[in-house]
């Protein structure tokens, strides 16, 4: 965190805050539907969990809903020197308090009845002899998205996670709002840049279109970031003459891949907003942020390092190399270059994500990367929004199933045979969706990232 | 399940493209109505969402069904599979 004087330690919340880097006074810390949680009483609950927090080689899991409480918990790990887990609020304490232990926590917080109130802090007892236990500087230690397999455990020292932190002038007056969970690496990050700049967090009562409209018209948020499945399903939300009294500056995406078709609908609506596109992972931190408006970026970068970070396109796949003093404490071995899984097209003097490796459809032996196809797809006039998915099949192993979000007034019967047309056209045939569903919104993960197993079957 | 639900699902198949719809008899052959095998692979899976069964799910007979009546067969008797 930022370096502050140490003012004497004890006595009142405030003194105990700005010792340990945490603004004071009556101003809104974070805010979250009608509650509006002030930087004096988030320091007065930081405190008061720190003050139980004694005792060393203490690490705190954090298992509270998204909100006040999330930054409170984790400033008070900061206060007590301890490092911090951070786990997804939702699954239920039995399942938080199983990860925990295994993750080797010694603590727990967690939010009384259900999450409204307080917040509680519960002693596990002594690590189990297999956890995991962090040697070295206290930081914090984030799940991975762990689509395939169990989730990893990732540790970012403070030091290297405010090092990724903006702080200027003119940001602090900004209003930060995150759209991601704050349990992820951009939610976390977007947390970062609030406490930092010491301006007001907005954290939505719920990731969906309603709750996050109904916060952004209450809390006037000048900064957000979310995926690019978020944003449209936003956009689509938002009423045509929607007007804000605050005109947005900063509108950050990423997560999954950022297709010009998203980058256009954002600047047509929020003409004044910077619309910066950061590519980061839980393991690698941000890679690159560009803020130029266009997919991809810049065919120049490759080979070149910045901050660090080298980025090189090997067989279709975009690899990261960091340098080692600049590697998160568990993160790839020192200096290698790490595989990132996405998979990416240089054209021209640009470089393109095509989605994940992973996300792979073998259609009859081919191999198809569903990017690829929902990039024609929204080509086609009167489709909103596209997700390509594999359905299996007795036939052909997989065929393409094309899940499509029409525009208002467009209809389905010609927005679909357009759609074959133009596909035809463009794609090889094994890579032309054959079914298509139309839905009213695309699914979407706890991540905030488009959920292709579900392929929105159940959404139409 | 009936021939006439099978025409009619291979006749969305190709309106739905614009392609034009041949006749389609019992003894129409499959190749001749204008799918390719991926339309094939999709025909199975909407037929399997219509009426809940997919004949080649354990399908293991030599012979692919050739004409549109043999593969409406293979839908109607649990055996023809």
């Amino acid at each position: 965190m930022k370096a502050r004087s140490v003012a004497e330690p004890g006595g009142s919340p405030s003194a105990v805050g700005a010792a340990h880097g945490l603004p004071t006074g009556g101003g809104t810390a974070v805010a979250q539907g009608l509650r509006a949680c002030s930087w004096s009483e988030l320091a007065a609950t930081a405190a008061r969990l720190a003050g139980q927090l004694a005792g060393s080689g203490a690490l705190l899991g954090v298992c509270v809903p998204d909100g006040p409480f999330t930054v409170a918990a984790l400033a008070a790990a900061r206060l007590a020197g301890v490092p911090a887990l951070l786990l997804p609020p939702d699954p239920g304490s039995r399942w938080a308090r199983d990860r925990a232990r295994e993750a080797g926590c010694t603590h727990l917080t967690m939010a009384e009845d259900g999450g409204g109130s307080g917040v509680a802090l519960e002693s596990l007892g002594p690590p189990c002899p297999d956890g995991v236990a962090a040697p070295g500087e206290p930081g914090m230690q984030l799940l991975t998205s762990g689509t395939t397999g169990a989730p990893k455990t990732v540790s970012h020292t403070w030091s290297r996670l405010a090092a990724s932190v903006v702080c200027r002038p003119d940001l602090r007056t900004a209003r930060w709002m995150s759209l991601y969970p704050l349990t992820r690496f951009a939610g976390l990050n977007t947390l970062l840049h609030a406490l930092l700049n010491e301006t007001l967090l907005v954290v939505p009562s719920a990731l969906t279109a309603p709750a996050i409209l109904e916060d952004w018209e209450r809390w006037a948020p000048t900064h957000l970031a979310g995926t690019p499945t978020l944003w449209k399903n936003l956009l689509m939300a938002l009423p045509r003459d929607r007007s804000f009294t605050e005109p947005v500056r900063q509108i950050t995406l990423g997560g999954e891949v950022v297709d010009q078709t998203i980058l256009t609908a954002l600047r047509r609506t929020f003409p004044r907003a910077r619309l910066t596109h950061v590519y980061a992972s839980t393991e690698l931190g941000v890679c690159l942020s560009v803020s130029d408006g266009l997919a991809g970026f810049p065919r120049a970068w490759l080979g070149l390092e910045h901050r660090g970070v080298t980025l090189q396109v090997h067989e279709d796949e975009l690899r990261v190399r960091r340098r080692p003093s600049e590697e998160p404490a568990a993160g790839p071995a020192r200096a290698e270059w790490w595989p990132t899984g996405d998979l990416v097209e240089v054209r021209g003097d640009r470089v393109f994500f095509r989605g994940r490796r992973s996300d792979l459809v073998n259609v009859g032996g081919a191999k198809v990367a569903p990017g690829d196809v929902e990039a024609r797809l929204l080509e086609v006039p009167g489709v909103a929004a596209a997700l390509v998915s594999g359905r299996r099949s007795s036939l052909a192993g997989a065929v393409l199933v094309a899940h499509l979000v029409l525009e208002p007034g467009a209809a389905r019967n010609v927005v679909w045979k357009m759609a074959l047309a133009h596909c035809q056209r463009a794609l090889p045939p094994y890579a032309v969706p054959r079914i298509v569903e139309f839905v009213r919104r695309l699914p979407v993960a706890a991540s905030g990232k488009v959920e292709r197993e579900t392929g929105g079957r159940d959404l139409s | 399940m009936s021939l006439a639900v099978l025409v009619k699902t291979i006749a969305q198949i190709l309106q739905e493209r614009g392609d034009p719809v041949p006749r389609l008899a019992e003894d129409t052959p499959l190749r001749e109505t204008g799918l390719d095998s991926l339309d094939m692979a999709a025909l199975v899976a909407r037929l399997e969402d219509a009426l809940g069964v997919d004949p080649f799910e354990e399908w293991s007979t030599a012979d692919f069904p050739q004409t549109v009546g043999e593969l409406a067969a293979l839908y109607e008797s649990p055996l023809g599979r």
